[in-house]
């Protein structure tokens, strides 16, 4: 069961399952390599040398949903090696965290059985999705507040327009 | 003191409005307890032994009397009339029902409070110095950092689901009165030979089952870089820390596994990569912040009125006035510590009646602030020395006005196994013991300053690990035994307490702690407190007076 | 079923075995207030008139107790000795027990019955 973030909505797609998806090890090795991988959430990115060219695809994975180590290498696929593709969470994912994936720069979310029966469906994620909509610091995705902030004299609802304009800038 | 704008207005509007949602949830089946508790958590939901516990964040310790009458509101209408200040400098409820939970958060959000975070393995409430803004001795008031470190470290996307939990704690004069070489991440605020005020960084202090004094990783830090130099601290710990293990997962064991140097040349390299302009506030921003905590209105040089001919007259005045008043940076001003340690009540307990007094004295006389303390009291910050008798009279009758700031009877303890699920031992009670031994207040002027810190379990919340005298309840077989350590400080001088010997049982505990202070008041020189002595004299001399007891 | 670790009880004893008279205890679910399974399948704030369970029948009643999940948080069994018609904590988390059952010691006020 997956679900895809495009354009803020939610949607279910078909695709491989993440255990189809060659492991870390199997992709380095592969020649060429493919373009999909799946990356174990104790391989710390920071210290590999690491190319994502040719990768359309990559897994992250939440053994449990309490272990956060995903966060970081999402993060640091997008803003240090400059990933675009598509970034999966697999494991256990939950509709409480789906927002937290979404902005360190996760867009699809791989669910378990029986999880989206028990979440309000889609619609149930993407409530959660939209929990809140002002963050105070910066991420892969969501603007810092004190960018809104920067912009001076405006209402709420006035600034909201302009956030939108930040966003996408 | 920060107030909210529209924008914290909304964050915290959406939290209570997610979390309304989430009890419905867990109520309704949908998630399961498993589920559910770390969500609980990080919004201070705690299950102990009789009821749901939920504790309220007070950031840095900074209330405004609004803000305290809520609270007191809160005790009255969901509790059983009090609240519990904690070590953290946060206030717990201790018997509100989960579903009314999502109730209480509505009614404090009308006064800009929350639970945010209170729990959960994530970024704790900041804590900082409870003299903040008031003391002569501090470079600047620390508490903008503060609020800077909250906002960035609210609901943080990367760092909400660490390996356990995160502790923060800001200090900007010599007297370290936040106990920052205990703390995950301890920010000093220091001059560097530029003359200019930056941090330095510590990393890795903590108590727990493994105490550790924090370690310097960087000897100064730009103020406009503090937040980019947290998240590459954050994030190197996010990635490396252990899962493996509850009792090895803090930023502590990792540190020690790698060395402080290995692990700062990780955090150095990742900051290097970092996109700093990103994540570092702007200048205007830092200003904005900053703005909310200029210094109040004072007035230059006031009458101080009968403040001296009181003492005179007043001998209990006099003793409040040598330990629980403070000299102020502002002439003609003091700051007032509002002791939370009679023996009648739990150390840091505090009724909905002494919460509305102690508004009613700072919206009158302290330009409308209080703060809490890390030793579980409350401070009135900036007093004219002309009200101060006045106050003193107001506070006797409702039992707040004990002279004991810093003396034996001034305890730390945890709620122990009256409330704790997770405790082995009870220590109110003990603590209680101890304060009416030395209820002699000539006895206790004459001991001076001696920090008791108890602990009911080895998770060490009452500190007992930098306690001048360290108390460890453990289990034996069902009965409650104490282990007493010596020497430890958490304060400039940090430094973990040595065990002493075997357990104690509950009957000798209060006759060995009285040993120990006989043998310090015969050996003593002029002017040593407990603690110097014990570090002159060493362990075994203190270890024979124990066991004489 | 017998050799299957239950959670006996907690403070000091994670995984006692499964000896003696027990009875089942939990926390209430909406309010958080410590329950006790009653001979009927109901909960009550009261141990006095818990069932009593033992072997085999003690963990049926445990298992049952877990999955219900909406009503009680964290079941797990107790020692408990039956005094004439009541029932009261007993074993190595005696003290534990009995705060949960009557409150804080610290406070009378708090307590449900005062503790000795």
């Amino acid at each position: 069961m997956l679900l895809k973030l495009e354009n803020e909505t939610l949607a279910r797609v078909n695709a491989e399952a993440a255990h189809e998806i060659p492991e870390f090890g199997v992709w380095q090795a592969q020649t060429p390599r493919g373009s999909a991988v799946r990356i174990a959430n104790d391989i710390n990115l920071a210290a590999e040398e690491f190319d994502p060219a040719g990768l359309e695809l990559i897994v992250l994975d939440f053994p449990k949903y309490k272990d956060g180590r995903a966060y970081t290498q999402a993060r640091t696929l997008r803003e240090r090696y400059g990933f675009t593709g598509d970034i999966r969470a697999s494991g256990d994912v939950l509709r409480d965290q789906v927002l937290f994936m979404a902005r360190c720069g996760f867009t699809s979310f791989e669910l378990a059985d029986g999880v989206l029966a028990r979440s309000g469906g889609v619609e149930g994620f993407e409530k959660s999705l939209k929990d809140f909509d002002l963050f105070y610091q910066p991420a892969v995705k969501g603007t810092a507040l004190w960018r809104l902030r920067g912009l001076s004299g405006a209402s709420l609802t006035e600034r909201d327009a302009d956030r939108r304009v930040v966003a996408a800038g | 003191m920060y107030r909210y704008d529209e924008f914290d207005a909304k964050i915290v509007a959406d939290r209570v409005a997610q979390f309304r949602g989430q009890v419905a949830r867990r109520v309704e089946g949908d998630i399961t307890e498993d589920e559910f508790k770390p969500l609980r958590l990080m919004n201070g939901v705690y299950l102990q032994l009789h009821a749901y516990m939920l504790r309220v964040a007070i950031p840095y310790g900074t209330l405004n009397a609004a803000q305290l009458r809520k609270l007191a509101f809160i005790a009255r209408t969901y509790d059983k009339n009090f609240g519990h200040i904690t070590t953290r400098q946060n206030i717990q409820f201790n018997w509100p029902a989960l579903t009314d939970i999502p109730d209480i958060l509505d009614h404090l959000a009308e006064v800009e409070m929350h639970a945010i975070q209170t729990s959960g393995n994530c970024i704790r409430n900041v804590t900082s110095d409870q003299f903040a803004g008031a003391g002569a001795d501090e470079l600047e008031d620390p508490r903008p950092w503060c609020e800077i470190i909250r906002q960035w470290s609210t609901f943080h996307p990367e760092f909400s689901f660490l390996p356990r939990k995160f502790k923060i704690a800001v200090t900007a004069a010599p007297q370290d009165r936040a106990a920052v070489r205990v703390h995950d991440i301890g920010l000093h605020m220091k001059k560097n030979a530029d003359g200019e005020t930056g941090f330095e960084v510590l990393v890795g202090g903590g108590l727990g089952r493994t105490p550790y004094i924090g370690q310097v990783i960087r000897e100064f830090l730009p103020k406009d870089q503090l937040l980019s130099y947290l998240e590459a601290i954050l994030r190197v710990y996010n990635s490396l820390g252990r899962r493996d293990n509850i009792y090895k997962a803090r930023i502590k064991i990792l540190v020690n596994e790698l060395g402080a140097e290995a692990f700062r040349d990780m955090v150095e390299a990742e900051w290097a990569v970092m996109d700093k302009a990103r994540i570092d506030l702007p200048g205007d921003e830092i200003e904005r912040i900053h703005a909310y905590f200029a210094a109040p209105d004072f007035e230059n040089d006031p009458d101080t009125g009968d403040f001296d001919s009181a003492q005179g007259a007043d001998k209990g005045f006099a003793r409040w006035v040598r330990h629980n008043v403070r000299a102020h940076k502002q002439k003609g001003y003091a700051s007032v510590t509002l002791s939370l340690k009679p023996t009648t009540m739990a150390p840091g307990d505090i009724t909905s009646e002494q919460m509305e007094l102690v508004a009613d004295i700072a919206q009158t006389h302290c330009f409308d602030e209080v703060r809490t303390t890390h030793e579980q009291n409350l401070v009135l910050p900036h007093v004219r020395k002309a009200d101060l008798y006045a106050i003193y009279q107001k506070l006797a009758p409702y039992g707040l006005g004990s002279s004991n700031a810093g003396l034996v009877s001034d305890i730390i303890a945890c709620p122990g196994l009256d409330y704790c699920n997770l405790a082995n031992t009870r220590s109110i009670p003990l603590a209680q013991r101890i304060q009416k031994r030395f209820e002699d207040l000539d006895r206790q002027e004459n001991i001076g300053e001696l920090k008791i810190k108890i602990s009911g379990c080895i998770n060490a919340c009452g500190h007992h690990h930098v306690g001048h005298i360290g108390i460890l309840g453990v289990d034996k077989k069902g009965e409650e035994f104490y282990q007493v350590t010596l020497g430890g400080s958490a304060a400039e001088d940090a430094s973990i307490g040595e065990i002493v010997g075997r357990g104690l049982s509950t009957d000798e505990v209060v006759d060995a702690i009285e040993s120990l202070i006989s043998f310090y008041l015969d050996r003593r020189s002029d002017g040593e407190r407990f603690v110097d002595t014990y570090r002159r004299l060493g362990p075994d001399p203190f270890k024979e007076a124990l066991y004489v007891a | 079923m017998a050799d299957k670790p239950a959670k006996i009880s907690t403070g000091g004893v994670k995984k006692g075995r499964n000896e003696g008279e027990k009875a089942v205890t939990a926390n209430r679910l909406s309010d958080g207030i410590t329950v006790y399974l009653y001979e009927d399948g109901s909960w009550h704030d009261s141990l006095r008139g818990a069932a009593v369970f033992e072997g085999d029948d003690a963990l049926a009643a445990l298992e049952q107790a877990t999955v219900e999940e909406t009503i009680v948080v964290g079941p797990y069994l107790m020692d408990v000795v039956q005094d004439g018609e009541t029932v009261v904590p007993a074993g190595r988390a005696l003290l534990r027990e009995t705060i949960r059952s009557a409150g804080p010691t610290i406070k009378s006020d708090y307590s449900r019955t005062e503790v000795q």
